[in-house]
């Protein structure tokens, strides 16, 4: 058993009720469930700047082999945000991936917000996770995929209440993908892979605000043929959020 | 062998396993894509998947349908197959014929208790509505699970408050408790306050809580083992309890012993 977590962070400190929090604490816990590599995002909202937020999640993946999750502003405010040629280089040479927050950081993804970003992270092929929670109806969000089909979008933590939205998203547009941290539909794995394709589901299992028992437990019991299961745990994860990439 | 290596190696024989929250029939009432699967196939994956006995709830009998008629349903299904025991429904909508099944059913060997779920039924804890049931349910010592959501106004954990001011030896399932961070602590403290409240394990992957640390929130005996199948995948919350670093002995609790306890017989 390996796998390779799409959707893995970690804060500076351990809010109550959460048992391994920090990065060292989560690469333990990945250590012990055969959890080979992760992509990292660093969840802490207080006392640093998006920048250095970043640049410590950069420095953390440096050394464990890990693909860093950046959190992407969009270009309002210079001081915070990136600049392109910033952009280019954590996409292309740092291989970073992005994660925008429509709702948490009030920042939509639309082209008159977030401009040449766009570009840039199409051109890169850098994928751009966004989390279902953040939406009560995913519409704004297809629409906007529609107009860009070589973005490449993870959905991460699904929401069950959307499976009919988030599932027509991956069938209809090219490009995009989903992790399994909130996969709880029944028989989740079996319906989702004849539903879209195994080569569309990224392990990733929500940490540090959730265990990953539960992800591994699915999979462990997972009831589809060994190469689909191999997809899904980590070989989706090289493809897609590693691109061959040496970091 | 520990638990979780048993896990690992799948060879759950000899590991007591019990899904306290199991709904089973045509997802009739559901506004989301559920994968159908027969009775005879849910169970069986159940079984593949490591647990040995359900509680089965008629998937039928939420919202505006014939409860009555769907447990009856139900107890058929149970009294056909030797791994399934059965909850009873109550609405307030359908007060007399329910209760009337109610207390036929209530000495019954398979008997768990009473499902209710106010949202499904549009119905709400704080109206009234439930009075009667509850009183019946107290007097006669009949565990009641409740669908408690936080987010949601007409069955929230604490409105049980109410009841238990009147009641407080009542035996309360808090299905999901609570679900979100908020409703799992009124749920933990509830379980602390109250002698017979208890937690529903499934439902709070959403509480920011790993069980490591939860179990410390409540009494080890107050936290019960269910899957909500065939809303939820079998799979998750199985893992939750099996995989994690919590002691062994504590595991076989909440996977199948507490919930004897509770019912006072043994269930697998």
């Amino acid at each position: 058993m390996r796998f390779k977590d799409a959707n893995c962070a970690y804060y500076s400190y351990r809010p109550e009720g959460i048992y391994a929090a920090t990065f060292d604490e989560v690469k333990k816990v990945c250590e012990e469930n055969f959890i080979e590599s992760c992509a990292w995002y660093n969840a802490t909202r207080a006392g640093k700047s998006v920048r250095a937020a970043n640049a410590e999640t950069i420095a953390h993946c440096k050394e464990c082999g890990g693909v860093p999750i950046l959190r992407l502003l969009p270009p309002s405010f210079g001081k915070e945000s990136y600049s392109r040629v910033e952009l280019e280089h954590l996409a292309k040479a740092e291989g970073a991936a992005f994660r925008i927050h429509p709702q948490k950081d009030a920042a939509p993804i639309t082209e008159w917000l977030y401009d040449w970003m766009i570009e840039v992270l199409e051109d890169s092929k850098a994928p751009l996770l966004v989390s279902v929670w953040e939406y009560e109806d995913l519409s704004p969000l297809a629409e906007f995929k529609a107009r860009h089909p070589e973005l490449v979008l993870v959905l991460t933590n699904t929401n069950q209440w959307l499976n009919r939205q988030y599932v027509a998203m991956v069938k209809k547009f090219p490009n995009v993908y989903i992790e399994t941290t909130n996969l709880i539909e029944y028989y989740a794995l079996e319906s989702l892979a004849a539903e879209i394709g195994a080569d569309k589901i990224l392990f990733g299992t929500g940490m540090p605000d959730k265990e990953p028992y539960d992800r591994i437990y699915q999979m462990l019991y997972c009831e589809l043929p060994q190469e689909q299961i191999e997809l899904i745990a980590y070989k989706n994860f090289e493809r897609i959020m590693e691109r061959g990439i040496k970091r | 062998m520990s638990i979780r290596d048993l896990a690992l190696e799948k060879n759950l024989k000899d590991v007591r396993i019990f899904d306290a929250h199991f709904h089973i029939g045509e997802s009739r009432c559901t506004s989301i894509y559920i994968e159908p699967m027969s009775e005879a196939d849910s169970l069986a994956l159940s079984k593949r998947c490591g647990i040995d006995k359900v509680a089965g709830i008629a998937m039928g009998a939420m919202g505006k349908n014939d409860a009555k008629k769907e447990v009856d349903w139900l107890v058929d299904l149970a009294e056909s197959r030797d791994d399934m025991f059965f909850y009873a429904w109550y609405q307030p909508r359908q007060h007399a014929a329910l209760m009337e099944q109610i207390a036929a059913l209530k000495d019954h060997p398979l008997f768990m208790g009473v499902k209710i779920h106010p949202r499904e039924d549009c119905s709400h804890l704080d109206d009234g509505g439930y009075d009667q049931f509850m009183e019946y349910c107290a007097v006669h010592n009949i565990p009641v699970l409740c669908h408690t959501w936080e987010e949601e106004p007409m069955n929230r954990p604490a409105s049980f408050e109410r009841y238990l001011a009147k009641y407080p030896d009542m035996k309360i399932i808090l299905g999901h408790m609570g679900g979100v961070r908020r409703g799992c602590m009124d749920a933990m403290r509830m379980a602390r306050e109250y002698k017979n409240v208890y937690c529903d394990i499934n439902g709070s992957l959403y509480s920011e809580l790993w069980i490591e640390e939860m179990v410390k929130f409540a009494p080890e005996h107050k936290f019960i083992f269910s899957t909500d199948q065939t809303f939820n995948d079998t799979r998750p919350v199985l893992g939750r309890v099996l995989l994690s670093k919590i002691p062994d002995r504590l595991k076989e609790m909440i996977l199948c012993e507490n919930i004897e306890n509770l019912v006072g017989k043994k269930l697998v």
